[in-house]
């Protein structure tokens, strides 16, 4: 048998209930969304054992209410009367509290105007009218019953018989059907109130991991920089066109510069060892690049540093800050400096250059915020990287500290 | 510097333009070899570029290469080239500034900008008339390059880059730290000067010569930077460079005085020296 894809169908449904739900498809259908799955979903519970508990509860407190109004003095059928009222009560109340106005408008493909738009006012309006119209039925059935006994009196005592007699139930059905109401919405809008949390969550986990990615590529882009990588190719271009003798050597250090930046990218943490072995082949490539005299450069410190974990490329960018701005821009060049130690429980480590002066504002570029957020992540508070000019100028010194405990 | 004697103004003001374009077409039949000007921090590059330059325009002379921007823009004024390669990103004054200056002289210049990467930068040059080639040069890209100059050297008046594409360039530029003021060694006394008080600089062959006031007195110093580096250091809406060795405080000019077609010079306020205006910093004094 081929069908068309019944949605509310489930797996491990039975033969009968998706019998059942072939057929109630179309009914759903009728219903606005959350409705719709929400009474699948009904359905599905109704219709299998998890409802059995629930069914059995519903049958004692009918049978209970039968037998409390059986005892007030009530015949066995005037009770099961008030208990079907009741029951039909609560179910109309809780399907219009359920629907919801909206929902009710859809059924009906009418609009809902005015205070009908409130379940509770309707609820109201629907109790008045039965409490209104039963002194009229109770005198009319008197007036059958007793014609003789007529008169203007006797029909006012009947109908006030009748009003006080129905009062107790009337109070009853309305307090019933409004008790419905309420619970119906307050559960309606405690699930709405969880499913909007849940999206909430759902959006900013998106976020978060949208964050990350941007991260990591900014990590991509911060190992690799174009200006650098197609800087170098022309140097390299120039000396095979000439055969230079530095061609050869130049090559061997940009290809062990980029094969140890796409290692270290897919990383986390990377030993300080392979950082500090990054920066060096940098700092080599660019003293190839624009020659000695304008750039010297020394990394030295503990060996007892090298085991220390860092995120990759926070150290590179430094470097590459103190070359680009420190000795690209200067006339006469100057001296990079690279100094890592142990002090105490933290890791040290400082990068200077002699080249120019920072500007009187020091401006953080996308650089440093990015390389100081990742350090956060990874070492909490206790991170700190910090720019200032160097003693004595010209030239500027980035420092860089984190608490071994908490790596 | 008083060597400029009142002469008598001819008629030949207004065939000026015209006698630049007979010149080129002059040095074009004659083959007299276009020069050039190439600009690059280092020395690889630098060297392709050279080396690419004889390949592809062979007849043209390469009369200066300069390793920053401020060497570049010194040795524009002294050579004045017909065209410029140069390097974006240089120490003192980045290539765009180097433009920026050449566009603001009379001078005709054909500028290509050489880059490593295809930046936000370049897609300014495609909008206007600028050339750029990337770096590793590619032979069928500079050729191409080196026709486009030589389209525009033979057309002196497209030469000029146009202002709104340096408009836009100047997102790029270089953050110089201003000078506020300068050392000068006066024997045993290091004196420092203010670079607000300073009437104007003068290059004297290895020093610069700083004339300024102090205490309403006018004083001299000489100071061991040379002029072309002081230059990135000031604020160039105040201190205008108005010869290859002078810049003068605009708040000490008084009047600009025409000599000749070729010649002008500035008196200065309340002092009996002129000073010089070189023929590419002239238009700087239009009148309004």
């Amino acid at each position: 048998m081929t069908q068309a894809i019944n949605p509310f169908i489930q797996p491990g449904d039975g033969p009968w209930m998706r019998r059942y739900l072939n057929w109630a498809a179309k009914h759903y259908d009728k219903f606005p969304e959350p409705q719709r799955s929400e009474a699948a979903a009904f359905d599905h519970w109704l219709y299998s054992r998890r409802s059995i508990p629930a069914l059995l509860a519903a049958l004692a407190l009918l049978g209970g209410l039968q037998l409390a109004i059986m005892s007030a003095g009530a015949g066995f059928w005037l009770a099961l009367l008030v208990v079907g009222l009741m029951v039909m009560m609560g179910v109309l109340a809780v399907s219009r509290a359920w629907l919801g106005t909206e929902g009710m408008e859809y059924l009906t493909k009418k609009p809902i105007k005015g205070w009908r738009r409130d379940p509770m006012l309707g609820m109201l309006w629907l109790a008045g009218i039965a409490f209104l119209g039963s002194p009229w039925g109770y005198m009319f059935g008197r007036a059958m019953r007793y014609p003789d006994q007529v008169s203007v009196q006797q029909l006012a005592l009947w109908g006030w018989e009748s009003v006080r007699g129905n009062a107790p139930i009337t109070l009853a059905l309305v307090g019933f059907a409004m008790g419905v109401v309420v619970i119906t919405q307050a559960v309606r809008r405690q699930r709405m109130a969880h499913e909007l949390e849940r999206l909430q969550m759902q959006r900013e986990r998106d976020a978060q991991a949208a964050l990350a990615t941007k991260a990591e590529l900014k990590v991509l882009q911060a190992q690799i920089q174009p200006h650098f990588v197609f800087n170098t190719l022309a140097a390299l271009q120039h000396w095979t066109d000439t055969q230079d003798p530095r061609a050869s050597d130049l090559l061997r250090t940009l290809t062990r510069f980029l094969r140890r930046s796409t290692d270290s990218m897919a990383q986390e943490l990377v030993p300080l060892r392979d950082e500090l072995a990054l920066v060096s082949d940098y700092l080599h490539i660019m003293q190839q690049r624009i020659g000695t005299q304008r750039l010297r450069f020394e990394v030295s410190g503990d060996d007892a540093t090298h085991e220390q974990q860092i995120p990759p490329a926070v150290l590179l960018s430094l470097v590459e800050n103190a070359v680009e701005h420190g000795i690209s821009a200067s006339l006469s060049g100057g001296e990079v400096r690279v100094a890592h130690r142990l002090t105490g429980d933290h890791v040290w480590i400082e990068v200077s250059n002699t080249g120019t002066d920072l500007a009187d504002e020091i401006t953080e570029g996308v650089g440093l915020s990015n390389c100081r957020a990742r350090l956060a992540a990874h070492f909490g508070a206790s991170a700190e990287l910090s720019l200032k000019r160097l003693e004595p100028p010209p030239g500027a010194l980035a420092t860089l500290r984190w608490s071994m405990k908490v790596a | 510097l008083n060597c400029f004697e009142p002469q008598k103004t001819s008629n030949l003001k207004h065939l000026y333009p015209s006698l630049t374009v007979f010149i080129t077409f002059l040095a074009i039949f004659f083959e007299m070899p276009t020069t050039l000007l190439i600009a690059d921090d280092e020395e690889a590059p630098r060297e392709q570029l050279r080396a690419a330059l004889k390949k592809h325009w062979p007849e043209a002379k390469i009369v200066a290469a300069t390793e920053h921007g401020v060497d570049a823009w010194d040795s524009f004024l002294e050579h004045e080239p017909q065209a410029c390669f140069l390097d974006i990103q240089m120490p003192g004054l980045t290539g765009i500034e180097v433009a920026q200056r050449i566009a603001q002289t009379q001078l005709p210049c054909a500028i290509v900008f050489c880059t490593a990467y295809n930046d936000h930068a370049v897609k300014a040059f495609d909008a206007g008339a600028v050339d750029y080639v990337l770096k590793p040069l590619d032979d069928t890209r500079f050729a191409q390059a080196v026709q486009r100059v030589q389209g525009r050297i033979a057309k002196p008046a497209d030469s000029q880059l146009p202002a709104e594409v340096l408009a836009l360039l100047g997102a790029t530029k270089s953050a110089h730290k201003p000078l506020r003021s300068l050392q000068a060694s006066i024997g045993k006394e290091v004196r420092l000067i203010r670079v607000d008080d300073v009437i104007y600089f003068e290059s004297d062959q290895r020093y610069t010569k700083v004339i300024y006031t102090q205490g309403g007195a006018d004083a001299e110093a000489l100071i061991r930077t040379p002029l072309k580096e002081l230059l990135a250091g000031l604020d160039a809406e105040r201190f205008w460079q108005v010869h290859r060795s002078v810049i003068v405080n605009t708040d000490h000019i008084a009047s600009a005085v025409r000599v000749d077609e070729s010649n002008m010079h500035i008196v200065l306020r309340g002092r009996g020296e002129t000073l010089p205006v070189s023929r590419a910093f002239q238009g700087l004094f239009r009148g309004q």
